[in-house]
C-alpha cells in the first residue's frame, strides 16, 4: 500500500512546475480589460447593493421614496426582528454547518469516483452508465413519489438525513467533475502510474484527486451553498414538533412567511395585531444572511483555482 | 497464453474496480431517482386514492388508466403556439448567450495580470445567482416602479414621460434576457475558469515562443481546448429546452396581466392552470411531456456532436 | 510529498467530522408521550404557512390539561398547504386533520372517502359537542351524513372600508355612515386627491378587493358563480362576467384608476399594509369589529363603514374544518371527538392552543379579553381557526385602550340569523370530473387577466370580450351547462324532502 503510494508521490515530484505563463496583454490592454470588468462587476453589484441597503432602510422611507439607493433614514430593526428569535438561531446554525459539511463532503466522496469511473476509456460500461445518469437528470417522478419513497421506504422523516441524502449527487456536477478528469488529467500519466503497478483506485486517490483541486474545488463550492440555501426538504421532512432540527435557512424562511400570513390575516379576519413587521426589509436581511456565505467560501475556492493553474503545468 | 490470461484477469479486476468505484453512486441514484420514478404514472392515470391503501395500490390498482387524457389541458389552450414560441425563444436565447457570453468574459478576466482583481470579480459576478427570483422581482421593481423607480426618475429629470413599465410589453423580451444572463454569468463563468486553468500551461508557453498574440491563443489553444466544456454543457441545456425558469417568468414580471403574452411559458401556464387544484395527474403529465422532448432533443444533439467531433460527445 | 500529506489530513478531517455526525444524528429521540402518564395520543395535522417557534412549549401546556381531563393528548403539525396536498395523496396516517373550502378542500376529500362518516357516532359519544354548531353542520355534510366538524368563527363574509376618521370627519367635516353602497366611497377619494394630487388614496394590492367574490357563491373556482340574489328555484349557474355586481365593481374600479385614486403598479403590489397615509383601506369581518380601529397602530382615528353583506354559503361556512380519517378505527374516532369537545367547552384549555402560555404569550384584560405580549406576537401567532373553533376561545382585543366585546360571537350569530344572506344554492357540491381538463385551461385564462381586472389597472370592456372568446374556445360553455344541469338534479332532490332555502 504505502508503495503505491509512494510511487504516485514520486511521480508527482518527477513532474516539473512551471509558473503560469505571463499575461498576453499589453499594459493598456490589461486597462482596458479591468475597467470592462469593473464595470461589469458594477452592474452585477448594483441590485446586490439595493438589497444590502433596503435591508438597513426604515419601511417609512421606503414607502415614500421607494426603493432607493440613497433612503432619507436607517435602522436596525429589522436586524433586530432576526434576533428575537434568540436561540433557535444558533442551534439551526449548529444545524446548517453540520448538514452542509456533511453533505458536500459525502456528495464528493461518492461522486468523485464514480465521475473518474466514467471519465477512462477503460471502462466497459461507462456509456451505459452516462445513460444510466442522463435519465433522471431530465425525468422525475414527481413529488408524491419522491415524498413517499423518503418517508414511507425510506423513513428520513424527522432526521438530518432527510436534509442531507435527497441533495447528495447531481448529474451536472458528475458531468463536470467527469470532463475535468477526462480532458485535463494526461493518459499518459495514469498509464504510466498503472504501469507502475498502480490500481485504479489507488491512480485515482494519489494521481487523478490532487491534479483536480480546481474541479473539485469548484463543485464543493456549488455544493456548499446548495445545502446552505435549501430549506424545501425540511418542509417537507422535518414536521413542526421537531423544530430543534430546522437548518437556519428554513427558520428564515418560516419567518418570512409568517410576517407575510401576518400581513395577510391584518387586512382580512382576526388578526388583532397592533404591530406589522417591514416585511420587505426582513426579506431583505435575509437574503443579506444568504449572501454572506458566499463571500467566506469564495475566498477558500479561489486559492484552490489558483492551484489550478500550477498544477495545470505538470509535465511528465 | 499465460500472458494472455493474465492480461485478461487484470481486465476482469479492473472493470470490477470501476464497478466498485460507481457503486456508491448507483446506488444513490437508484434510492432517490429511480425508485420515485414510479410517479410518472401518474400521467397516464385518474388518481383515486382509497384511504388506508398504500400510494403503490392507490396509484396502481384504485386508479384508471385514462391513456392521454391528462395532456389535454395543455392542448386546449389556443395560446399554446404562443406558450411554446416563448419557451423556446427564451431558452435558445439564453442557451446560446449563456455560452458564449460566459467563455468570452472568463477568457478575457484569466488574462488579467492581478489575480486579486480576477478573484474580486468572480466573486462578485456569482452573487446574483444566490439571490432568489422573488428578491430579483423585488430590485427590479425598484428599477422600473412608475411612481419611485429609478428609471423613471432619470426619465422624468430629462423631461420624458414616466412610463408604465409592467404595462408594456414591448421591453419584456430584452428585460427577460438581459436579467436571465446577469444572473446565471457568474455562475457558469466559474466552470469555464475551472476548464480554462486546467488547459497545459505549456502550449502557450510554445505558443508564445512562436510569437502568437491574444487572439492566436484564444483561437488556437483556448478555444480548442474548451470545445468539450462547452460542448457537455449544450448538450446539458439541449435536454432542459422545454423547462423555464419559473421565477424569470412568474416573479420578475410579477405576474402583470398586460404583458403576460411574452412572458407566458409552459411553466408558468401550467402553475397558473394548476395553482389553486393539486392535480397529481396533470403536473406530471406535462412534465414528462417536457422531459420527453428534452430526452429526444438531447440524444439527437448527441449524435450530431458524436459525428462532428467524438471527443465532446456525452455518451 | 504534498499528494501525500494533503490526502493525510483530508483523511483525518473526513473521519472527525464522520464520527462527530454519528454521534450527534441520532440525538433527536421519536415523541414520548410516556410523560404525560397513561394517555392516548392523537395525531393532528393542522393547516399554517409558518411555524411559531413555540409551539413545542405551548403543545405541552396543552397536552398537561387534557391529559389531566380527558386522557388525550395531540402530536401536533402545522403543515402548509403543498405539504397537506403531499400528505394526503402519498396515504400519510394521521387521526385529524384540517380540511376547508380554501385548502385541502373538504368536499373533493369527502367525496373521495378520505373523512370518517362522524353522523351517529358523534351524537351518541359526545351530544355536548353535537349541540353546539346546530344549522352550521350543513356545511360538513354530504347528502345527510357529516364527514367532519365545523370550527365555528366568523362564518359569512361582511365587506367594509376602514376610513381615517380624523382626515375624514374631522378635517373636511364628511360623514362616515354605518352602511354605504361601494361606489359611495367615490366622493371620499375624490376629497383626498384634490388634497393630495401626488398620492392615492384607495389601497390597492394585486389581491383585488378582499371580499370582492362575496355576492356570488362561486361554483367552479369564481370562474362559474352563481349569484346571491337569486331565487333558489331560478338559480342558475353563469360566467362571473354576466354577474352584474362584479362588472360593475370591476368598471368602477378601472374609472378610479384612469382618475389616480388607484396606484398606477396596483397590479405588482404584494402589499400596502406599511403604509399608513392611505385613508381608504378594505377590509372584511362582522359589526362590531375592533381589530380595525386601533389608533397607536394607524396613527389616526379609524372608522369602518359596511358595504356588503354579510353573505354566507358553503364556501363561506367551510372556513376550518377538522376531518378524522377514515382509517381510524372508531375507538380512535371517539377520542377524537372527545378532544374536539374539549376544545369547544372548555375555555382555558381553549386558550392555550390559541393564544399560548398565560403570562408569557398573553394576558387577560379586565374584561375578561385577551391581549397577547410581543413575545406572544413573535413567538406564537397563529390564527385562531388553525387550532379549532375561534368561539370557544377568549376574545382578543388589539390594545389595552381599545377593548372588544369579550361577548362578541353572541351578536356577530346573531347578525348572520338576522341579516344574513345566504346563497340560494346553499349546500350544492359540482362534481367537476368529468371536465377537469377544461377547468384547469379556464383557469389559466382566468389567472391571465384577473390580477389587472380586480385592481382596476385593466378595462373590463377591453379585456372582458377577449377572455370571453378564450374561455368560449377552451369550452366553458359546455362546462356551463354541465353545471347547470348537475345543480338542476340537486334541486329536484332537495324539493322532493321538501327542504327550503334558509333565507331570502
Amino acid at each position: 500500500m504505502s508503495d503505491d503510494r509512494n510511487k504516485g508521490v514520486s511521480l508527482l515530484r518527477r513532474s516539473k512546475y512551471i509558473t503560469p505563463v505571463e499575461s498576453s496583454y499589453s499594459k493598456g490592454a490589461d486597462l482596458m480589460v479591468r475597467l470592462f470588468f469593473l464595470i461589469v462587476s458594477l452592474i452585477s453589484f448594483l441590485p446586490v447593493l439595493l438589497v444590502f441597503i433596503i435591508s438597513f432602510s426604515s419601511e417609512k422611507s421606503i414607502l415614500s421614496q421607494g426603493y432607493s439607493f440613497f433612503p432619507k433614514e436607517f435602522t436596525l430593526e429589522s436586524y433586530k426582528i432576526l434576533f428575537r428569535s434568540g436561540s433557535y438561531l444558533i442551534r439551526s446554525l449548529f444545524n446548517s454547518v453540520l448538514i452542509t459539511a456533511t453533505g458536500t463532503l459525502l456528495g464528493l466522496i461518492i461522486m468523485c469516483p464514480f465521475a473518474y469511473a466514467l471519465s477512462r476509456k477503460e471502462f466497459k460500461f461507462r456509456k451505459a452508465f452516462v445513460f444510466f445518469l442522463m435519465i433522471p437528470m431530465l425525468f422525475s417522478g414527481g413529488l408524491v413519489s419522491t415524498y413517499m419513497v423518503n418517508t414511507q421506504i425510506l423513513h428520513l422523516k424527522n432526521s438530518y438525513w432527510a436534509l442531507i441524502l435527497p441533495g447528495l449527487c447531481s448529474t451536472w456536477y458528475i458531468m463536470i467533475l467527469r470532463n475535468y478528469f477526462k480532458t485535463t488529467i494526461p493518459d499518459s500519466l495514469i498509464e504510466a502510474s498503472l504501469l507502475d503497478g498502480g490500481r485504479q483506485h489507488q491512480v485515482f486517490f494519489y494521481v487523478v484527486l490532487p491534479l483536480s483541486k480546481p474541479v473539485i474545488a469548484t463543485v464543493a463550492a456549488f455544493q456548499t451553498l446548495n445545502y446552505w440555501n435549501s430549506w424545501y426538504p425540511s418542509l417537507l421532512y422535518i414536521d413542526s414538533n421537531h423544530t430543534e432540527l430546522y437548518p437556519l435557512q428554513y427558520v428564515l424562511v418560516n419567518m418570512e412567511r409568517s410576517i407575510n400570513t401576518i400581513i395577510r390575516d391584518s387586512q382580512y379576519l382576526s388578526a388583532a395585531q397592533d404591530y406589522v413587521p417591514p416585511a420587505i426589509t426582513v426579506r431583505m436581511v435575509l437574503v443579506v444572511i444568504v449572501i454572506l456565505p458566499i463571500m467566506v467560501v469564495f475566498p477558500f475556492f479561489q486559492k484552490a483555482l489558483k492551484t489550478g493553474m500550477t498544477v495545470g503545468a505538470i509535465k511528465e | 497464453m499465460n500472458k494472455k490470461k493474465y492480461r485478461r484477469k487484470k481486465q476482469a479486476r479492473e472493470q470490477a474496480e470501476f464497478f466498485l468505484m460507481s457503486l456508491p453512486a448507483t446506488v444513490w441514484y437508484i434510492l432517490f431517482c429511480y425508485l420515485p420514478l414510479f410517479g410518472i404514472v401518474f400521467a397516464f392515470k385518474k388518481f383515486t386514492p382509497v384511504p388506508g391503501d398504500g400510494l403503490f395500490e392507490n396509484l396502481f390498482v384504485n386508479s384508471k388508466w385514462v391513456g392521454l387524457d391528462n395532456f389535454s389541458f395543455l392542448t386546449i389552450s389556443s395560446e399554446m403556439s404562443g406558450i411554446i414560441f416563448n419557451t423556446l425563444f427564451y431558452n435558445i436565447v439564453l442557451l446560446i448567450a449563456g455560452i458564449v457570453i460566459p467563455v468570452f468574459f472568463a477568457i478575457l478576466l484569466t488574462e488579467v495580470r492581478n489575480k486579486a482583481f480576477t478573484g474580486f470579480v468572480q466573486m462578485v459576478l456569482i452573487l446574483p445567482y444566490y439571490l432568489s427570483w422573488v428578491v430579483v422581482g423585488y430590485c427590479l421593481y425598484g428599477f422600473l416602479a412608475t411612481d419611485e423607480g429609478q428609471f423613471n426618475r432619470v426619465l422624468t429629470l430629462f423631461g420624458q414621460e414616466a412610463i408604465k413599465w409592467y404595462q408594456e410589453p414591448e421591453y419584456w423580451r430584452l428585460i427577460l434576457i438581459l436579467i436571465g444572463i446577469w444572473k446565471s454569468l457568474g455562475y457558469s463563468m466559474v466552470i469555464y475558469l475551472c476548464a480554462i486553468t486546467s488547459i497545459d500551461r505549456t502550449l502557450y508557453e510554445s505558443a508564445a515562443i512562436d510569437g502568437a498574440g491574444f487572439f492566436e491563443r484564444v483561437f488556437y489553444i483556448t478555444l480548442p481546448q474548451l470545445r468539450t466544456t462547452i460542448a457537455l454543457i449544450f448538450i446539458m441545456q439541449i435536454g432542459s429546452i422545454m423547462n423555464s425558469d419559473f421565477g424569470l417568468f412568474y416573479q420578475v414580471p410579477m405576474d402583470s396581466d398586460a404583458i403576460q403574452g411574452v412572458t407566458q411559458t409552459l411553466d408558468v401556464y401550467v402553475y397558473k392552470a394548476l395553482m389553486t387544484q393539486a392535480n397529481f395527474g396533470f403536473s406530471a403529465a406535462s412534465s414528462f411531456l417536457q422531459s420527453t422532448v428534452g430526452l429526444v432533443l438531447l440524444l439527437i444533439t448527441n449524435t450530431v456532436i458524436n459525428k462532428i467531433d467524438p471527443e465532446s460527445s456525452l455518451i | 510529498m504534498t499528494a501525500f500529506t494533503l490526502s493525510k489530513n483530508i483523511k483525518s478531517k473526513i473521519v472527525t467530522v464522520i464520527a462527530f455526525l454519528f454521534l450527534t444524528l441520532f440525538l433527536s429521540s421519536c415523541d414520548d408521550m410516556d410523560k404525560y402518564g397513561d394517555v392516548e395520543c392523537l395525531k393532528w395535522v393542522t393547516y399554517g404557512s409558518s411555524v411559531p417557534l413555540d409551539v413545542k412549549e405551548v403543545l405541552d401546556a396543552a397536552n398537561r390539561i387534557s391529559a389531566e381531563k380527558i386522557g388525550i393528548v395531540v402530536d401536533l403539525e402545522i403543515q402548509p398547504s403543498d405539504k397537506l396536498n403531499l400528505m394526503m395523496a402519498s396515504g400519510e396516517s394521521y387521526d385529524m386533520v384540517f380540511a376547508s373550502s380554501w385548502v385541502n378542500k373538504f368536499d373533493e376529500r369527502a367525496e373521495s372517502g378520505m373523512f370518517y362518516d362522524i353522523t351517529d357516532i358523534v351524537k351518541e359519544e359526545t351530544p355536548d359537542l353535537y349541540e353546539i354548531p346546530g344549522d352550521y353542520w350543513d356545511c360538513t355534510r354530504l347528502g345527510d351524513r357529516i364527514y367532519g366538524i365545523p370550527m365555528l368563527k366568523d362564518m359569512g363574509s361582511e365587506c367594509m372600508f376602514r376610513l381615517n376618521a380624523d382626515y375624514f370627519e374631522g378635517e373636511k367635516g364628511m360623514k362616515i355612515p354605518e352602511r354605504m353602497e361601494f361606489k359611495d366611497i367615490e366622493p371620499f377619494l375624490e376629497a383626498y386627491k384634490k388634497d393630495y394630487h401626488y398620492r392615492y388614496p384607495l389601497e390597492m394590492s394585486s389581491g383585488g378587493v378582499p371580499g370582492s367574490w362575496s355576492s356570488t357563491e362561486g361554483i367552479v373556482d369564481n370562474i362559474i358563480v352563481v349569484p346571491y340574489e337569486v331565487k333558489r328555484n331560478e338559480a342558475k349557474a353563469i360566467a362571473f362576467w354576466e354577474a352584474e355586481d362584479i362588472m360593475e365593481q370591476y368598471r368602477l374600479l378601472h374609472s378610479w384608476y384612469k382618475l389616480g385614486y388607484i396606484h398606477p403598479d396596483a397590479a405588482t403590489i404584494d402589499s400596502t399594509t406599511g403604509d399608513t397615509t392611505i385613508p381608504v383601506r378594505f377590509g372584511m369581518a362582522w359589526k362590531g369589529y375592533m381589530g380595525y380601529c386601533n389608533k397607536e397602530r394607524w396613527g389616526f382615528n379609524v372608522k369602518t363603514t359596511i358595504y356588503d353583506g354579510p353573505y354566507l354559503s358553503r364556501n363561506t361556512q367551510q372556513g376550518s374544518i377538522i376531518g378524522i380519517s377514515a382509517g381510524c378505527s372508531e375507538e380512535r374516532v371517539r377520542d377524537c371527538l372527545r378532544y374536539i369537545e374539549l376544545l369547544y367547552t372548555d375555555k382555558d384549555f381553549r386558550d392555550v392552543l390559541a393564544y399560548g402560555i398565560e403570562g408569557k404569550h398573553f394576558r387577560y384584560l379586565e374584561n375578561g379579553t385577551v391581549l397577547r405580549t410581543q413575545t406572544g406576537s413573535d413567538r406564537y401567532s397563529l390564527g385562531l381557526y388553525q387550532t379549532g373553533p375561534a368561539i370557544s376561545a377568549s376574545v382578543e382585543s388589539p390594545s389595552e385602550s381599545v377593548l372588544s366585546d369579550p361577548d362578541q360571537w353572541v351578536e356577530v350569530y346573531k347578525e348572520y340569523e338576522e341579516e344574513g344572506i345566504y346563497s340560494p344554492v346553499n349546500g350544492f357540491v359540482y362534481d367537476p370530473s368529468e371536465f377537469t381538463n377544461t377547468i384547469s385551461a379556464l383557469r389559466a385564462i382566468f389567472n391571465d387577466y384577473i390580477t389587472g381586472l380586480r385592481t382596476g389597472t385593466s378595462d373590463p370592456e377591453e379585456v372582458v370580450p377577449k377572455m370571453k372568446a378564450r374561455m368560449e374556445a377552451a369550452g366553458i360553455n359546455e362546462l356551463i351547462d354541465d353545471v347547470n344541469k348537475q345543480l338542476e338534479e340537486w334541486k329536484e332532490k332537495g324539493s322532493d324532502k321538501g327542504e327550503e332555502p334558509v333565507n331570502e
